[in-house]
């Protein structure tokens, strides 16, 4: 048994034996916060920030967060940016690409609300008018140690995911925030 | 040579090119008639090797609203902007002509004379509905095909859609 699940308080192993016993949710769940797989994506100046927190310094694979180059392979989408009505349409083409169970985080006031461009005639007022959103970073643009909040975050509201909702995926929500519990 | 002496030199088979009074930057600043501005860079790009637009853009003066202070007041026209390049002297020369600003707005098109008009006007056309006659793919570039109006004119007036 590796160091990872020894730790794990959920799991208890049988006397003697090589068999572990744990709740489907529990393990799911862990398997699923420990390795959030961002897509490779980033629209505006949040994107450098993107970028930074995926870098050594800040180093998001100790998190599990490890940047993927196709949304078939992604877990969440991490929008950081301004969202232009003109790049609506490919947002939303890749976040259908994207397999279930699948998350997004709204990264800046712009994916939030529009942000200074809220009175722009070509920018969409907030990313969730589009796709449903799970978390919303405020910043301007926000830090990586923000991002990261963002993503713990939203890894404990992936530990709240039951199986028996919904087979364990997202629910299929058409707009807003969504309550995965 | 310097741009004092291409004005010269072009002057006598354009009798309509005159100086600008008021220069734009410091960039010798040359007022064409609408009509002739694709003939006048034909003659720069092929007699004066000026081979590099920089940029077009346009400015709209909607008359009398809200614009009191000279030299704009009453003026009710788009005005267009051009900067051309030789690179090999290193002379930059600005071209502005004046159209009216009448449904729908007529300029002659610089395809063809210059590679970066292609785009750059139908970034014009985008913004301020400017047609460029002679342009073979004049349609919207940076707003999508959605969008109602031209941002970027005085008048405009945002309809909301489905993304606001």
């Amino acid at each position: 048994m590796g160091i990872a699940l020894d730790n794990l308080s959920k799991i208890e192993s049988l006397p003697g034996g090589g068999v572990a016993l744990a709740t489907s949710d529990f393990l799911i769940n862990w398997s699923r916060t420990s390795s959030l797989w961002p897509l490779t994506f980033g629209l505006a100046c949040c994107a450098i920030e993107m970028m930074a927190a995926y870098a050594s310094r800040f180093d998001f694979e100790r998190m599990g967060v490890f940047p993927r180059p196709t949304p078939r392979q992604a877990d969440v989408m991490f929008v950081a940016g301004t969202v232009a009505k003109k790049m609506a349409p490919p947002i939303i083409r890749i976040y259908k690409q994207m397999p279930e169970p699948k998350f997004v985080i709204a990264m800046g006031g712009c994916a939030n609300c529009g942000g200074p461009f809220y009175d722009s005639y070509s920018v969409v007022k907030g990313v969730d008018k589009i796709i449903p959103v799970d978390v919303y970073l405020p910043g301007c643009p926000p830090r990586p140690e923000a991002l990261m909040y963002a993503v713990i975050k939203l890894q404990e509201k992936i530990r709240k995911m039951k199986v028996k909702n919904n087979f364990g995926a997202t629910p299929f929500q058409n707009t807003g925030a969504r309550k995965l519990s | 040579m310097t741009a004092e002496e291409i004005f010269i030199k072009l002057q006598a088979s354009f009798p309509g090119l005159v100086k600008s009074e008021e220069r734009i930057k410091d960039y010798p600043t040359w007022t064409v008639p609408a009509q002739s501005v694709r003939t006048v860079c034909e003659q720069l790009r092929s007699g004066f090797s000026f081979n590099y637009l920089d940029f077009i853009t346009a400015v709209d003066w909607p008359g009398s609203v809200g614009n009191t202070v000279p030299p704009a007041a009453g003026r009710d026209v788009f005005e267009l902007v051009y900067l051309i390049s030789a690179l090999s002297t290193g002379v930059k020369i600005c071209l502005r002509c004046e159209i009216s600003r009448k449904e729908p707005a007529f300029i002659p098109s610089l395809y063809g004379v210059f590679m970066a008009a292609d785009w750059q006007e139908r970034e014009v056309y985008d913004l301020f509905g400017i047609h460029f006659e002679g342009h073979p793919n004049l349609k919207r570039i940076l707003t999508p095909e959605t969008q109602l109006g031209y941002p970027l004119r005085k008048d405009y007036a945002h309809v909301p859609d489905s993304y606001d």
